[in-house]
């Protein structure tokens, strides 16, 4: 035995006495998973068009989704709370998320999943609508409600 | 093609801008009872862009422009209109300023937006003079800057250069034989209420000419009638023109503000920009912004503000414009 691997050996067989003699790490491992509650069903349908396409689409990708979504919620919620919010009407958070998405999606990737652009846009466009308007706190809510929805509907099994 | 040559007409004497001491009691009157301030200085005090202007280069032109591509100068006058053409380039200002704001309207509390208006219709201006000067309130050419500025603001609004079937006008490119089409008596009612749907909201009249820089800087266009004449020639490195002894009695829009250091310490003054309405070959020379890389448009110059002083301008304040177009996506078209 080697001298290094001596003193791995050493090393296992002091933290087995220190900890005891039965080894707490669970084998197989476990599936662990940290949850947020589900948004409500009738925000849920903003989604219908989503769901099909997302069910195609790679974990990977997905995750990378839900989570920009999940952090949209909250950029958005930080400023609603600014005295002079940047993002005051639709027609600007229209430049933020294609802003966003022109950042965090490579050129390569865009068309990608045919149909996800549009299915993406149907949300937003059922939470606050066609028109050019102030982002008053009713719509700012119903913004961040969709960015919810697009988190939630894109996290991996959650389509079923 | 028309044998009209503004340049020459106005050197020959042709009145297209003319003061009535009357017309400017009529208007201080309208701006008061419309609840408005008829002292320019004042309104930038209270409304606290006094100073605006201030140490900096104001591009106005370049602001409008970016919103409307290609459309200044536009076609030459082609008739002693020249008022109406003022006029409309500093509602043009006003208008695209609060465009750019995006902020809701202050009466309506909508967000207005840009409407179509087609590649021709901006290369002549994106709205119309002629219907202004359907209220000079005579057959003949020549009109006031206080006249036209109520006219604005409570009967002829603006109109987006384009056909009008109902009306059987078409606006879509500049006509001087549109331009004369009433005066001697106002245009019959259906006019006015179309008009009457995008006023200019009020007017004020500036006495002091270093405040035209700070309504520039605010976004608030600038007119003036007066009867100085400038040289045809801008020079090498400023693309500046004095005036000259020539005189004209004529209106033309201040589209921009020059009162950066280098400046000040050149001229001894802040710089004015004038847009004139003589098209784009009345005059000639370096149109690159000293230091820039903006260029004025042609047709424009470069003069000292203090002239100002020996005009009469007014600022137009923001407009009743359209609502804003529906949004066509959310972003995600293209990007995913």
């Amino acid at each position: 035995m080697s001298p290094t691997v001596r003193y791995i050996v050493a090393a296992a067989l002091l933290l087995f006495a220190w900890k005891g003699s039965t080894l707490e790490i669970p084998w197989p491992p476990e599936k662990t998973t940290i949850d947020t509650p589900a948004p409500p069903r009738e925000l849920l349908a903003w989604a219908e068009q989503l769901r099909p396409i997302a069910a195609r689409m790679l974990p990977k990708d997905r995750i990378y989704l839900e989570n920009l979504y999940d952090a949209m919620v909250y950029v958005l919620m930080r400023d609603g709370k600014r005295p002079d919010p940047i993002i005051s009407d639709t027609a600007k958070f229209v430049t933020f998320h294609t802003s966003t998405l022109r950042l965090a999606i490579d050129k390569e990737s865009v068309g990608k999943y045919p149909g996800l652009a549009e299915a993406i846009d149907e949300v937003f466009f059922l939470a606050a609508g066609p028109d050019v308007k102030p982002i008053d706190t009713d719509t700012r809510a119903k913004l961040i409600a969709a960015c919810g929805v697009l988190s939630w509907t894109l996290g991996v099994h959650r389509d079923e | 093609m028309s044998r009209f040559d503004p340049a020459v007409e106005y050197e020959r004497g042709l009145r297209g801008a003319f003061v009535d001491l009357r017309e400017d009691e009529l208007l201080v009157d309208s701006i008061l009872r419309h609840g408005g301030d008829p002292l320019g200085e004042h309104v930038a005090s209270t409304w606290e862009f006094e100073g605006l202007a201030k140490d900096k280069l104001t591009a106005t032109w370049n602001a409008v422009m970016r919103v409307w591509p290609g459309c200044w100068p536009g076609p030459p006058q082609d008739r002693g209109d020249c008022v109406s053409w003022a006029l409309m380039r500093a509602a043009l200002t006003s208008w695209t300023c609060e465009l750019l704001d995006g902020k809701p309207d202050e009466v309506t509390g909508i967000i207005e937006g840009q409407p179509e208006v087609s590649p021709e219709g901006v290369k002549n201006c994106v709205i119309s003079s002629e219907a202004a000067y359907w209220w000079r309130g005579w057959a003949g050419d020549g009109w006031t800057c206080s006249a036209a500025a109520r006219a604005i603001s409570n009967d002829c609004g603006i109109w987006l250069r384009k056909n009008y079937p109902d009306l059987k006008i078409d606006l879509t490119t500049y006509s001087a034989k549109t331009a004369g089409l009433w005066g001697a008596k106002s245009p019959p009612d259906s006019i006015r209420e179309f008009g009457r749907q995008h006023l200019v909201r009020t007017s004020t009249v500036i006495k002091d000419h270093m405040a035209v820089g700070d309504f520039l800087a605010a976004g608030y266009g600038v007119y003036f009638c007066s009867s100085l004449a400038w040289s045809k020639e801008r020079d090498d490195q400023w693309g500046y023109s004095p005036t000259t002894n020539g005189s004209w009695a004529h209106a033309q829009a201040v589209v921009g503000w020059d009162a950066r250091q280098e400046t000040l310490k050149k001229w001894g003054e802040p710089l004015a920009c004038i847009l004139n309405s003589w098209g784009p070959r009345w005059n000639r020379g370096n149109r690159k912004v000293y230091g820039e890389s903006l260029s004025i448009p042609e047709g424009a110059y470069w003069t000292k503000s203090s002239v100002l002083a020996r005009c009469q301008c007014v600022a137009l304040s923001s407009v009743a414009g359209w609502p804003a177009r529906k949004l066509p996506h959310f972003g995600a078209r293209g990007e995913i």
